[in-house]
């Protein structure tokens, strides 16, 4: 971070203060998962970190931005909404089937 | 919630072309490194005097009902985010085709990985992967840093904490897994 001049004002923090914002950004992050579940079907919140998943896969491997990852990645779904979205449900039908807690 | 109706569609329609537009006679009014696409959104937010979720869903609407829109939205993604900023150039040259083959492989592997993950390792392992790469995504956002960074300072942390992140996690999938109604394919 330093070095790269990338969220100095993170890095500059001491390591107290990292933990109590990185504890902040944990809890935040599954208290927004929660509000989601509670929202919205299972599968909607499952589209949702696959999708950001698959889109980081993507920046990840051609080595651009997350912003352009996303905008592919829904140009192409866009494309395919059927298949795509068939292909979404059957993963999470079949993640949530093997759950012991669906027994 | 606005009225997304027909004429706010058509309204949205014609802003995204012309701003799209505007955006391709002059990349520089999307500034520094800023987002392309998210450009439009707000463009669109604030010409419709719409919160930013209905211009999200106004956007999404327009270009899954307007191919040839579609693509010119694509093409102005890729010149400002990969062909001006020289990231991702082999991808960028590539025919529409070949990218959407490319996209193709990546959607179906990285699901194919999902299901053997789950398989292999457990419901419960393959949902930590992905709860640990959102929250890893955000807290790179938040702070501008790569994500690499951003999981290894997720990770240091919550190996300092391990009782009590497992225990929060484990209750945040249970609570996923336990919730009832999925749409059926």
């Amino acid at each position: 971070m330093m070095q790269k001049m990338m969220g100095v004002t993170f890095a500059i923090k001491s390591r107290e203060a990292k933990g109590r914002y990185l504890d902040s950004q944990f809890k935040n992050a599954l208290d927004k998962l929660f509000a989601d579940i509670a929202n919205y079907r299972v599968d909607v919140v499952f589209r949702k970190l696959i999708m950001s998943y698959i889109a980081l896969e993507i920046a990840q491997n051609l080595g651009i931005d997350y912003r352009a990852a996303t905008e592919e990645l829904y140009y192409y779904v866009r494309k395919r909404d059927e298949q795509t979205r068939a292909s979404l449900l059957k993963l999470v039908m079949s993640i949530v089937d093997r759950s012991k807690y669906r027994s | 919630m606005a009225n997304l109706d027909d004429g706010a569609r058509s309204s949205a329609e014609q802003i995204i072309r012309a701003e799209i537009t505007r955006v391709a006679d002059n990349p520089s009014i999307v500034k520094g490194n800023g987002c392309a696409a998210c450009h439009v959104l707000f463009r669109v937010k604030e010409a419709m005097q719409v919160s930013e979720q209905d211009a999200a869903d106004l956007l999404s609407e327009v270009l899954l009902d307007n191919q040839p829109l579609n693509d010119e939205f694509i093409s102005m993604v890729e010149q400002i985010h990969m062909k001006a900023r020289m990231m991702g150039v082999t991808f960028a040259i590539k025919s529409r085709d070949a990218k959407d083959r490319y996209l193709d492989a990546n959607f179906k592997n990285t699901l194919s990985e999902l299901v053997s993950d789950a398989s292999v390792y457990g419901t419960e392992i393959a949902l930590r992967k992905l709860f640990l790469s959102h929250i890893a995504l955000n807290i790179a956002q938040n702070l501008g840093i790569d994500y690499h960074a951003a999981t290894e300072e997720l990770y240091y942390y919550m190996r300092k904490n391990d009782m009590q992140t497992h225990d929060e996690m484990m209750q945040s999938i249970r609570s996923l897994l336990t919730k009832r109604g999925v749409e059926k394919p």
